[in-house]
């Protein structure tokens, strides 16, 4: 799956704009890793062009917060937030 | 003047006990309002996150899907618990309908190469995340179609099945590793340091993730293993062909170790 920041080459068709959040919470013994988060944003924003039989999302818009959790021992937590838009590549704009 | 002390105290005493009495009974009255408004928010809970969903009928002109003969209903229905992978429908699972419902992960994607409107599945499912579905009904799965399920474990129950084929699910407590690779922190090319072919992913300790992808991205995979369930993560992926010319990224988040066994499944992936 084609996941870009940018335009795509040549001619695509659009489909539909699609959102997707991850979070990734510190642990006991490991800092919060905001990798992870990204990795698992993009795999979610994938996921949902797949479902629309997408080939590609473009001008994905990556934003992310980083805070405390709630609770008695509260523990970083980054969210990341992202939206782009799924296409058909090759087809009719 | 000791009969009138003697009086006193055992007023004194029956006082006690009546405000002890009154501590007591204010107390339960408290406890049991806490354990009401407890129950009636995990009863509203469980209302707002239950998401059931029955599958349009098939549109008109739209080409419907057929089962084999075998397929037939079933006194006792079954039900099998699916990691995320890739099952071949008729020799992994048998033939039928199924019920699907999303046990753990939150963000997970299930399909087949027949979509929801023509009886199969391609749908967002999860156990948590909002916006994905919780259950799914009614799913046709057919004989020699892929089922794949990525970042969500399953409970498929029939409705109605081909009862002479025997589910053939893998065993996460299988550690008989004959034939495999355990990569390190890396990127790899597969055909170069990994075979190219099906393999069992298996996570032996700590917690990473896999990405994966070949140069004309036609083929991507991404997992993240855990068995933290705060991590959103699974301990296995069964049944991933990959491709020759992938690049594979293995990434470390705390002590990870992974184990790609190669897969025993025979005559896999129809799409290969």
């Amino acid at each position: 799956m084609y996941l870009s920041t940018g335009d795509a080459q040549g001619s695509y068709q659009v489909l539909d704009c699609i959102f997707a959040f991850d979070t990734c919470k510190e642990g006991l013994l490991r800092g919060s890793a905001p990798g992870k988060a990204f990795e698992g944003v993009k795999n979610q924003l994938q996921n949902k062009a797949k479902q629309l039989g997408a080939d590609a999302v473009i001008n994905c818009h990556f934003e992310y917060h980083s805070g405390l959790s709630e609770g008695l021992n509260p523990k970083k937590i980054v969210e990341v937030f992202a939206y782009g838009t799924a296409v058909i590549l090759g087809e009719k704009k | 003047m000791k009969d009138l002390a003697e009086l006193a105290r055992k007023e004194r005493e029956k006082e006690q006990g009546r405000q002890k009495r009154k501590k007591v009974t204010t107390l339960i009255v408290i406890i049991a309002v806490i354990a009401l408004i407890a129950a009636a928010a995990i009863v509203a809970f469980t209302v707002m996150q239950r998401r059931d969903y029955e599958p349009p009928t098939p549109e008109p002109g739209v080409q419907t899907i057929t089962l084999s003969d075998e397929v037939t209903d079933l006194e006792t229905p079954l039900t099998f618990r699916l990691m995320p992978g890739n099952y071949l429908i008729g020799t992994d699972i048998p033939e039928g309908v199924y019920d699907l419902k999303a046990t753990n992960g939150d963000h997970g994607y299930v399909s087949t190469d027949i979509s929801s409107y023509e009886g199969g599945i391609n749908e967002l499912m999860g156990f948590g995340g909002t916006d994905y579905l919780k259950e799914f009904r009614n799913a046709w799965l057919v004989k020699g179609e892929v089922l794949q399920i990525e970042g969500v474990e399953l409970d498929l129950t029939t409705k109605k099945c081909a009862p002479s084929v025997e589910a053939r699910l893998p065993d996460i407590s299988d550690q008989t590793f004959i034939d495999g690779v355990t990569p390190v922190e890396g990127v790899y090319t597969i055909g170069n340091e990994i075979p190219a072919g099906t393999y069992d992913l298996f996570l032996l300790e700590g917690s990473g993730w896999i990405y994966c992808e070949t140069e004309d991205y036609s083929f991507s995979f991404y997992q993240f293993f855990s068995t933290d369930p705060e991590d959103d993560g699974f301990p296995a992926f069964y049944h991933l062909t990959i491709p020759e010319g992938t690049t594979m990224e293995v990434n470390d988040f705390e002590d990870f170790k992974l184990f790609m066994r190669a897969s025993t499944a025979e005559n896999f992936l129809k799409s290969e």
